[in-house]
């Protein structure tokens, strides 16, 4: 009897992760949360509704492989006049007036980074838009990746557009 | 418990373990913005370049860091620098890792009551040092070699707190050379040396190449000329084995201590056939007359060999001949040293090979003389508090010991170091100095020329430069300083000393010529009575102490780096050996690998032996660095001692040492270009091996198609000098893990690119084979894979794809060139601050993978990157790669071979042009220029 439960319970615990494995499996990206950011920052608001261009923000995306995040100052730069009420603005004021930058959490997330060239220069200069990856920000109050962001990601669209399918083109 | 239960509780088990494993609460990663954007055009993930000056030996090359993410990751020579234009040596490539060495110094450190140094703050070191400074004795300050602002501050020092600052301290002093420079022409300098204008070159003793004087200069001087096609020939005298001795046309074996009767010979023969004027005419009558039978009996050469060498001096249009190190340092030196500036003179070579306006100032550094002095002031109990500062003499000095024992006679002892060494171990206070990467400064190369130090980040750690911790005592001592911070006090005085722009003109070119001295004048009147010809030679076994190409006088011997990269002549990679010719170890009785005790007057030493070709008969050769016999120094010459008396024997013990390389031949193989293998030798077979390696239809795979480009790399053996610039150079633009002694122990070093060292069983020179991935078009690497993770891309690339890999090592087994390194252990995971040491376009391999040297593909990316934005193909000239970038002499080329314009191209076309095994059928992409070996450089 002893043994029958034993085995009972083995083999429940079996099944019960293999459909955990293969319910995540199928729906792990496009389920990711988005995660807390200390300020809730809006890109509906942002984009959406005031229009700003991507590039003016992220202002280096055309120029490094790493699109940047904007600086504090550069928030400021509108912020210290506008909204300047919010409970939202003031906590961006209060890491202005302490110095410091702004702890954002990252949402994109190449899971290989250390394995992978990815620059977003090119793919600006190729005309690749940038909703293509990041979704319909200006739909998003907060931003979540609705992207794999896996291989199969990229290589379909490099095959599409007949951009270089070359290994050591992005593995490094 | 049956089978059942156990596998059920097994599973159990692993599917806990499993879940434990799974992460589900992922940890959220930061993106930190800038507060405030830098305003100069620095773009994140852009690599900034800023030039400084490289402080790692006495040379000072300028060189450029390379900076990624707000920390340097790189450091290279500075293109254009009139010293080194543009090259850097393994030692400069590896003061990277001395930034970022784990046993960096993070705060003073104190002496407390039990005698333990504990970490401190800098208020409490300070005042300690201070109270010291005004206590009772004498205070003295040691330094290492200082030049240019960081010499005069140390005087600003010495006037304002009273503090004497002791004749600096250099182990490799040149004494000898300065001396005799003195004495005959009133310039106590170290001249330059230009190879690229001599058509004779007569070095003896002197490591040029590798340790003397500013080598990766003198290997670009070398290079050039043997490149230029005019004829140019290299002797080189020495009683041991040295990378010049190999690389030399002619290595001439001479008996330990006899330099002085060849020199001798050729000062009679040079002023013999040559007019030499009156003043040096005194000086010529003055040494004893050393005829050709003499000097052959003396130095063990044949006489025709003598008499040869004696005719091409004098009948050469522009001789250089220099002696110094190995030769300078024994009893003779100082005499070896007067012979060489006479002939020097005689051949008129002051001015265009021997460079007096552009020398090294070593006017600040005292001879193993002054440092004997200093330790019986010492011992005297008069001095009260003493600064040891950036040097470590306990470990580099013959007898290290004697001079600890005397520090600890001092009160107070104040010790300005990076790294705790065991000349720190007896300090009281130790104050931590920063890198020079990390400070502000400058430095001078040569007179005349002073490279500028800027940051390249924030200090790691709690500490200061070398400027800052000075003018931090003076404050504590309340003597009035000329600045609060050094680089206040560097910048005033270049705006002061060289123009009111040369502080912006410094940053920007990191460095400034300013007027060199003057060349040297007439001779003095002779003050010297030589005595090389009455004095006792040496009868029995002799023990030859030389610099290290890696370690240079030891102070290197701290970065593991180095000991990770084989010694160029042996491949021994983390012990210390002697080295002994077969014919004296035969005589011994020992065998390779087994130890022997070593002993002299009041020392002895018990080293493991390798075998070393070309030494001559009871010759034994350790490297300074970690082997420090106490053997003294050289009443004459002031030099610490490079030839001893030895008593050897075998003890018979074994202790297997940790090398690269089992075999230093080639055993009959055919690997280093030129030569052809043994096992071929009937006229059909070798007729047969010629039409195989013609044969590209071979293979039933088909040829490789490149479209636009095919990457080569091409090597000319002629200008390899073996210094492994490139290897270190590798190592850190790769990541290439360091392994330690353990895993070299069993074959798994990970070096991407080697030196293969393949002697010549007679003369003991030999060719240095620098040998990489050789990215074959049928690399028998790419067909046994199971992934794909190694497969052949359209530009002529082995690619190997890390995250693909699986680790079954089929590969490596299946590659001919041992070129492929496979991770055995997680190495990518270093310890504080080591872990800042990487470049972040490589990835870092993970446990199980294959890795291999893909031709520094980040570098090839980026290229194509830049020429992209500009519309246009990657160009010859865009980039090139690290082992090419470092090497002083442009011994490697890289680029495209389908570019008919190409270096490459030229090369690889070059009649010398072969590839290494290429009867195997695989079709390098990377040639190698056998040596002219005579044809056009050689007599």
């Amino acid at each position: 009897v002893i043994r029958r439960i034993i085995d009972t319970a083995v083999f429940g615990y079996f099944a019960l992760f293999m459909v955990l494995i293969l319910a995540l499996g199928f729906r792990w990206h496009t389920h990711r949360k988005a995660p807390t950011q200390p300020i809730n920052y809006s890109h509906q608001i942002h984009v959406g509704k005031l229009n700003l261009e991507c590039l003016f923000c992220h202002e280096t995306a055309d120029k490094s492989y790493f699109a940047g995040v904007p600086s504090v100052q550069k928030c400021m730069s509108c912020h210290q006049a506008v909204k300047t009420d919010s409970p939202e603005i003031q906590k961006l004021t209060k890491y202005w007036n302490d110095k410091e930058p702004v702890p954002w959490n990252r949402v994109h997330r190449i899971r290989i980074r250390n394995h992978v060239y990815f620059t977003h220069k090119r793919h600006i200069a190729a005309g690749v838009q940038c909703e293509h990856c990041h979704g319909q920000l200006a739909a998003m109050p907060r931003v979540r990746q609705v992207k794999s962001m896996k291989m199969g990601f990229c290589v379909s669209c490099h095959q599409a557009n007949h951009a270089p399918t070359d290994c050591v083109i992005c593995h490094k | 418990m049956d089978r059942r239960e156990f596998l059920g509780l097994l599973t159990l088990a692993s599917g806990a373990s499993l879940l434990a494993g799974c992460d589900l609460t992922r940890k959220s990663e930061k993106l930190i913005p800038y507060l405030v954007p830098p305003d100069d055009g620095i773009l994140p993930g852009e690599a900034t370049y800023v030039a400084t000056s490289c402080t790692e030996c006495p040379a000072h090359c300028g060189v450029t860091a390379r900076i990624r993410e707000d920390r340097p990751v790189r450091v290279d020579g500075l293109a254009a620098h009139p010293v080194n234009d543009g090259a850097l040596c393994l030692r400069g490539q590896a003061s990277l890792s001395r930034l970022y060495h784990v046993d960096r110094l993070r705060q003073p450190m104190i002496k407390d009551s039990a005698g333990k140094l504990v970490p401190g703050t800098w208020d409490d070191a300070l005042k300690r040092c201070a109270d010291a400074l005004r206590g009772s004795g004498d205070k003295v300050l040691l330094s290492k070699r200082t030049t240019g602002s960081l010499s005069a501050l140390m005087d600003d020092f010495a006037s304002r707190t009273g503090v004497q600052c002791a004749p600096e301290y250099e182990l490799l002093s040149n004494a000898a050379i300065r001396e005799a420079n003195r004495s005959i022409f009133g310039r106590a300098v170290v001249p330059m040396l230009h190879p690229d204008r001599a058509d004779l070159i007569i070095t003896v003793g002197a490591d040029v190449i590798e340790t003397f004087g500013n080598p990766v200069q003198f290997t670009e001087g070398l290079s050039k000329k043997r490149g230029s096609g005019e004829r140019v020939t290299w002797y080189h005298a020495e009683p041991h084995v040295s990378m010049s001795g190999f690389k030399a046309d002619h290595r001439l074996v001479v008996k330990p201590g006899s330099e002085a009767f060849l020199l001798a010979y050729l000062l009679h023969t040079v002023a013999g056939a040559r007019s030499v004027d009156k003043g040096l005419g005194v000086h010529v009558a003055d040494v004893p007359n050393v005829d050709r039978a003499r000097a052959a009996q003396a130095t063990g050469l044949a006489p025709d060999v003598v008499a040869s060498l004696g005719t091409a001096l004098a009948s050469a249009r522009s001789p250089l001949l220099v002696a110094g190190s190995v030769s300078t340092g024994q009893e003779s030196g100082l005499d070896v040293a007067r012979l060489a500036a006479l002939i020097q003179a005689a051949c008129g070579m002051q001015g265009r090979t021997v460079d007096f306006a552009q020398a090294q100032d070593y006017s600040r550094v005292g001879s193993m003389a002054d440092i004997e002095r200093l330790m019986q002031r010492l011992d005297g109990g008069s001095i009260g508090t003493l600064i040891v500062f950036n040097t470590d003499p306990v470990s580099q000095l013959p007898n290290g010991e004697k001079f600890a024992q005397s520090a600890d006679h001092a009160a107070f002892v104040i010790g300005v170091a990076d790294i705790l060494t065991p000349t720190m171990e007896r300090a009281d206070v130790i104050l931590p100095l920063s890198h020079t990467l990390e400070s502000w400064g400058d430095a001078e190369p040569a007179t005349g020329i002073l490279n500028a130090i800027q940051p390249t980040l924030k200090p790691l750690f709690d500490t200061a430069s070398d400027g800052d911790v000075l003018l931090r005592l003076m404050i504590a001592m309340g003597a009035a300083t000329a600045g609060t911070t050094y680089q206040q006090y560097v910048s005033d005085r270049w705006a002061k000393e060289l123009g009111a722009d040369a502080p912006t003109t410094m940053l920007k070119q990191g460095w400034i010529a300013r007027g060199g001295a003057a060349e040297a004048t007439a001779a003095k009147a002779p003050d010297h009575k030589y005595t090389f010809d009455s004095a006792r030679t040496h009868a029995g076994a002799v023990l030859v102490v030389a610099p290290s190409p890696r370690w240079y006088d030891g102070r290197s011997a701290e970065l593991p780096l180095l000991h990770e990269i084989p010694d160029p002549l042996t491949s021994v990679t983390w012990d210390n050996w002697v080295s002994v010719g077969m014919e004296t170890l035969n005589k011994l009785g020992a065998k390779e690998e087994q130890e022997i005790d070593l002993r002299g007057e009041g020392w002895s030493l018990t080293l493991p032996v390798r075998a070393q070709p070309g030494l001559g008969p009871d010759v034994f050769l350790v490297q300074r660095g970690i082997a420090t016999p106490g053997i003294g120094w050289s009443r004459l010459s002031g030099e610490a001692a490079t030839v001893v008396d030895v008593t050897a024997a075998a003890t018979g013990r074994t202790f297997r040492l940790s090398k690269t390389s089992g075999s230093l031949y080639e055993e009959g193989r055919g690997i280093v270009p030129g030569h052809e293998p043994k096992h071929f030798n009937g006229a059909a077979e070798a007729e047969e091996k010629q039409h195989d390696a013609k044969r590209d239809d071979v293979t039933f795979y088909p040829m490789p198609k490149y479209p636009t480009y095919r990457w080569s790399m091409a090597v000319d053996l002629d200008k390899c000098t073996g210094c492994s610039a490139c290897v270190a150079a590798c190592y850190i633009e790769n990541n290439v893990p360091m392994v330690g002694r353990e895993q070299h122990m069993r074959g798994r070093e990970m070096a991407w690119i080697r030196l293969e060292q393949y002697y010549d069983k007679e003369t003991g020179s030999g060719d240095f084979v620098p040998a990489m991935c050789q990215q074959c078009d049928y690399a028998p690497c790419e067909s046994v894979c199971p992934v794909y993770a190694t497969y052949h891309n359209d530009e002529g690339l082995n690619a190997q794809v890390y995250n693909r890999c699986v680790g079954t090592r089929y590969c490596g087994n299946n590659c001919p060139y041992k070129q492929r390194r496979f991770n055995f252990f997680e190495w990518g995971k270093r310890p504080h601050p080591l872990n800042l040491m990487v470049n972040p376009d490589v990835s870092v391999r993970n446990k199980g993978v294959m890795e291999k040297c893909t031709f520094c593909i980040q570098r090839i990316r980026h290229a194509r990157d830049v020429a992209k934005d500009q519309g246009r193909k990657i160009q010859e000239g865009d980039f090139t790669t690290a082992c090419a970038q470092a090497c002083p002499g442009k011994a490697i080329v890289f680029g495209n071979l389908l570019d008919e314009n190409s270096e490459v191209h030229k090369w690889a076309h070059d009649p010398r042009s072969s590839r290494v095994l290429e009867e195997l059928g695989t079709s390098p992409g990377v040639f190698y220029l056998k040596k002219n070996g005579g044809a056009e450089h050689g007599a």
